[in-house]
């Protein structure tokens, strides 16, 4: 294992060279996307310079090319997140469509008014409206867990809910809001125990703590390539094979048939069946670069950096009397984000201050009403911490929060 | 720095139109969903005049501030002169500038006011 060194790390992000304000970027808003490292960029510039062809489709060179290309990246995607096969691994455009795609194909198939769907009050809105609203068409019962004090799931509150009338649980194995890390291998444990199948939303956790599917024991797994090192617009669906093999697909067109003839079509079998048209080829190929900046890197230090930082982050928070930092106070349970309130001030203000400094934090409800609703706040700041970010960073933040608080 | 200059602050932190009216002649309420800003917004129409403006909210400076500022502008004016303004009339009044994700929270008064004005 090479040291981990976040200086050496940023000079594989070009845009850690410009200026933002006439200042140093200061990049801390990772958890709504990270940026891109020139491994990944390159790839992509490969691709479409010396490989583009459809995949799939010829016989010619570059179509073989770029359907050994693309078929490489899901096998090594498949590994790197433990699947069985890489036929259990779909690529969709993103988490959210991932999650559409559980929801909508094997909720509205599997659902009735007799079942229920347990999820939790902190979800991003990608992973609780899709719930929602197959909830309304099926007549499930849509039931949505509070967290304790500290942002965590009380496991016990959990198994409470549980019964054998519920059939799925929609959980995030990380909260974008709160950090926490949530316990999915036992949340999966108990709702096996039920007869509840898992679907876990893994956009803040993979390419941050290690994720294993198998060792999770859930039966859907999904994460976008953006929040990752990846590009933007492509993501995956992990699915048990046996779960895939029952589901119909979820589009129709190219690429997915078995036999179509003017009466009645058959299907392909997994993956093919579930990617209608022509996939997003680059994406797939500049995850699958951005997989290997992850594997080089390695898991352990990665997490080791962002804990480290974690620390230095809330304890310089925790010095403002106006500051009150929301989620798990144990931090081997939060990964790398804090949000925060700023008494007095709104959120907006706070990050419009710290964006002149050249400083990059998200503000608002992240996307997470119903969480925010329920911690009676209209909005909060949140700095989001990577491997290419410092204590400097941080010391640049806490700088910028002393203006801001001298204005608001 | 320029978009929370002094005389803008001072409307968010002293302001003069912040409040409630016990009985408006109309009442409109804005959210703005990208960020979470809420305005209510209060206003007492009699024979064409706007009398009175005022506002609450759980908003952002730049929202609280512009709606100060907006209130001020109208109270004593027609209700015919006071719906030809347009974005840009408010933008003037505030007079700092603002980047393209914070001329929505300046505007949420202004949709509120004209949505009141109806």
């Amino acid at each position: 294992m090479r040291k981990f060194d976040p200086d050496t790390i940023r000079n594989d992000f070009p845009i850690f060279s410009r200026k933002v304000n006439g200042k140093e970027l200061v990049y801390l808003d990772n958890a709504a996307t990270s940026q891109k490292p020139k491994q990944v960029i390159n790839t992509i510039s490969d691709f479409y310079s010396l490989h583009n062809a459809n995949v799939h489709r010829g016989v010619h060179t570059l179509s073989e090319e770029a359907t050994d290309m693309f078929e490489k990246a899901r096998k090594n995607i498949a590994k790197f997140i433990g699947a069985v096969s890489s036929g259990e691994v779909i690529f969709t455009s993103g988490t959210t469509e991932s999650i559409n795609f559980v929801a909508r194909i094997w909720g509205e198939k599997n659902l009735t008014s007799k079942d229920e769907i347990l999820t939790l009050v902190s979800e991003h809105h990608s992973n609780f409206i899709p719930w929602q609203q197959v909830a309304k068409k099926t007549g499930a019962k849509f039931t949505v867990i509070e967290l304790d004090k500290n942002g965590e799931l009380d496991l016990d509150l959990f198994r409470k809910h549980l019964s054998k009338k519920v059939k799925i649980v929609a959980i995030s194995h990380v909260s974008n809001v709160l950090g926490t890390i949530f316990p999915v291998k036992g949340i999966c444990k108990l709702a096996h125990e039920v007869g509840a199948l898992v679907s876990v939303d893994g956009a803040q956790a993979v390419g941050h703590i290690p994720v294993n599917v198998q060792s999770i024991d859930c039966d859907f797994y999904s994460f976008s390539s953006h929040k990752m090192f990846g590009p933007m617009g492509v993501g995956v669906l992990w699915a048990r094979q046996e779960i895939l093999n029952t589901i119909p697909p979820f589009e129709y067109g190219g690429g997915m048939i078995d036999a179509v003839s003017i009466l009645n079509s058959t299907w392909a079998e997994t993956p093919d069946k579930f990617e209608a048209g022509t996939p997003n080829v680059s994406g797939v190929i500049g995850l699958l670069a951005a997989v290997d900046y992850i594997n080089k890197l390695s898991f352990e230090s990665i997490r080791e950096h962002e804990v480290n930082l974690l620390k230095y982050l809330s304890e310089s928070l925790k010095k403002f009397d106006r500051i009150r930092i929301l989620g798990p106070i144990d931090l081997e349970n939060r990964a790398g984000l804090v949000s925060f309130i700023v008494h007095g001030a709104h959120a907006h203000d706070v990050a419009s201050v710290l964006s002149t400094y050249g400083i990059a934090v998200r503000s608002g409800h992240h996307c997470t009403m119903p969480l925010h609703t329920s911690l009676k706040i209209p909005a909060s700041v949140r700095a989001s911490l990577n491997v290419y970010n410092t204590k400097n960073d941080i010391d640049k933040l806490i700088f910028g929060l002393k203006e801001a608080l001298k204005i608001l | 720095m320029n978009m929370y200059r002094e005389e803008l602050m001072e409307h968010y932190k002293n302001p003069l139109h912040r409040g409630v009216i016990k009985n408006p002649t109309r009442e409109v309420e804005k959210k703005n969903p990208m960020c979470g800003d809420i305005i209510r917004l209060q206003v007492i129409v009699k024979g064409n005049v706007v009398e009175d403006v005022k506002y609450n909210g759980e908003s952002c400076a730049i929202c609280l501030a512009s709606a100060d500022i907006l209130a001020h502008e109208v109270i004593g004016k027609s209700v015919f002169e006071v719906k030809k303004m347009s974005k840009k009339d408010l933008l003037e009044l505030i007079g700092v500038e603002l980047t393209t994700s914070r001329v929505k929270c300046a505007e949420l008064s202004l949709i509120a006011l004209m949505e009141a004005l109806k």
